[in-house]
């Protein structure tokens, strides 16, 4: 072919490109004056989040969120719609979507999860959401509701949903959850989704398993906890029987548990962390021994296992500590916050030999500890007796 | 009850009862419920109420000083840990701000200084934090704080950063030296 030739067909491709383009935006209708409004809304609440100090900033599993809701994303959805994924700094278990796509996750929930196809099915639950415009749907029948009932509905509004972030958001559903129906079909539409991106879709069932020994860790009772949710079991029973009478057409079977572990791990040390310092010890060893399964001989887990033990506070848990403490000045004697732990169980004990030396190894190997002069006066302390 | 909502409580009252819950205090103030006395510094209103001493220049959403007892048994709101009389300072200071990083409503929340402190020669810690409130405003605070016997007391000053923050804080250093248990 003559290069003038070929400079002719690139033209014509890149018109029939273009066309087809510009044939799939017309089918694409513009966003309403609602669906603009709502918009808004949500943009302007996730500035608010983004600039909480809450977002987990790591570029490396951002990127990894992110590729994981493109594998979901159907081809032919909407293509204003542009799936972002955020990870928040909070220990509870809670996903949530924007109505523009933009998701939140829990690190709580990254934490609690083994592999990437339950990471999919919470992804694809919300996306689910934002697809088929629940938030859409739950506005116009809170604006169709008889005058009353709105008067009453946004009264429980305002004394309800005050928002960890936000004095009040427009989108109470996100947090709160939507109508049994709408979350009914979020559940089977994220099904469907995970299969056709083709992660085995069992892989959600287990994260209802999670969200119920949540509640039983929280002692939380469903009813309460779920509100206007189809309840745990029921949801449980959809989506098997969507399974089962789908068996046959079913082909998906990825996991991909290697690669989900070596991303989100960090997670579950830092999240693990969220949970000490709510106090909520149990979810923090589960994290902590999770963490450890993997990196057994990973200083910043084990010593993370003493803190949990220690921070109990009973006093059978204190030498439990400090076996751990040990274990990660061992595995990394250049760490210094053990040696700040093994410094105060030995303090309180009256070892004030032992004491010294391990605050005087810590502030060795961290002169700008933020709290230093505590350790300078413990020092002085152990000096004087 | 988490202090701002303390604050907006306060304020509706004040305005429903014309602003008569805050009056002018000065000089030595004696709590007979919380056992402690302190001198206030001239040009502080207090609010009236038991449970607490709530003071202010400017309105309490721009600066306030607080001092309070809580019975060390009673939870925290956003931590389930508990400070105990077997705590050195710094372990108490660290439950503490380990309520305050687990309180999801104070934005961008960072610890500028946690030190040993002495009050009253009790042993205690002073912790100094900012953060941004869920209106926006950015906050300072000093807190002070010490265990005795099975109350936890402590003495808060929290104001705008911007401004209100230095301008009345030598007022919080004068009212916390001379801050004086009493007997039972």
């Amino acid at each position: 072919m003559t290069t003038i030739a070929k400079k002719i067909l690139s033209v014509l491709i890149l018109a029939v490109l273009s066309s087809a383009s510009l044939y799939a935006r017309e089918l694409t209708p513009p966003l309403t004056e609602e669906e603009k409004y709502l918009w808004r809304q949500a943009q302007a609440e996730q500035a608010y989040i983004n600039a909480s100090g809450f977002l987990f900033q790591d570029p490396e599993l951002d990127a990894y969120l992110n590729e994981v809701v493109a594998k979901i994303k159907p081809p032919d959805s909407d293509s204003r719609l542009s799936f972002k994924v955020y990870a928040l700094k909070n220990p509870f278990l809670n996903a949530f979507a924007y109505p523009d796509g933009t998701i939140y996750i829990h690190t709580g929930m990254l934490a609690r999860m083994e592999n990437e196809a339950q990471l999919s099915g919470i992804l694809a639950h919300e996306m689910a959401h934002c697809l088929d415009k629940h938030a859409l749907k739950s506005l116009q029948h809170y604006r169709n509701a008889p005058g009353i009932k709105r008067g009453i509905e946004t009264l429980f509004r305002g004394l309800i949903y005050r928002l960890p972030f936000l004095n009040t958001s427009s989108f109470p559903f996100l947090f709160a959850g939507y109508t049994q129906e709408l979350e009914a079909e979020a559940d089977i539409k994220g099904l469907e989704l995970m299969i056709s991106a083709g992660y085995h879709p069992e892989a959600a069932l287990d994260m209802f398993e999670h969200a119920r020994q949540e509640l039983i860790l929280e002692k939380i009772d469903e009813s309460t906890f779920f509100g206007t949710h189809p309840k745990l079991q029921q949801r449980i029973d959809n989506c098997k029987n969507y399974l089962q009478s789908h068996q046959q057409t079913i082909a998906a079977h990825k996991t991909n548990k290697k690669r989900f572990l070596e991303k989100t791990l960090p997670i579950v040390l830092e999240n693990s962390w969220l949970d000490v310092r709510a106090g909520r010890f149990k979810a923090a060893l589960q994290g902590a021994e999770k963490y450890l399964a993997y990196r057994s001989n990973d200083a910043r887990g084990k010593y993370l296992l003493g803190e949990i033990y220690r921070q109990m506070g009973h006093d059978q848990h204190q030498s439990l500590a400090m076996g751990y403490y040990l274990e990660a000045i061992k595995a990394d004697p250049q760490f210094p916050e053990p040696h700040k732990a093994v410094g105060l169980i030995s303090f309180k004990q009256g070892d004030k030999t032992t004491a010294k030396q391990h605050f005087q190894a810590y502030l060795a190997l961290k002169p700008q500890a933020p709290e230093k002069a505590y350790f300078q006066e413990y020092i002085k302390q152990c000096r004087s007796e | 009850m988490k202090i701002k909502t303390i604050i907006t409580i306060i304020f509706i009252c004040g305005i429903a009862a014309g602003c008569s819950s805050w009056q002018a205090v000065n000089g030595p103030y004696v709590s007979n419920d919380d056992n402690f006395e302190v001198t206030v510094p001239y040009g502080w209103m207090k609010y009236n109420t038991d449970g607490f001493l709530m003071l202010s220049k400017d309105g309490p959403f721009l600066q306030y000083m607080m001092i309070q007892r809580r019975p060390l048994s009673k939870p925290f709101r956003h931590t389930r840990k508990q400070i105990t009389n077997h705590m050195l300072p710094q372990e108490a200071a660290e439950v503490v701000l380990d309520e305050m990083r687990s309180d999801r409503t104070l934005r961008q929340f960072v610890v500028l200084s946690n030190t040993p402190e002495k009050i009253d020669g009790n042993l205690g810690f002073q912790i100094i934090f900012s953060y941004i409130d869920r209106d926006g405003l950015k906050l300072k605070t000093v807190l002070r704080g010490f265990v005795k016997d099975q109350w936890y007391y402590n003495l808060r000053y929290t104001a705008a950063e911007r401004y209100y923050f230095e301008k009345d804080k030598d007022d919080y250093e004068s009212l916390a030296g001379s801050f004086r248990l009493t007997a039972n």
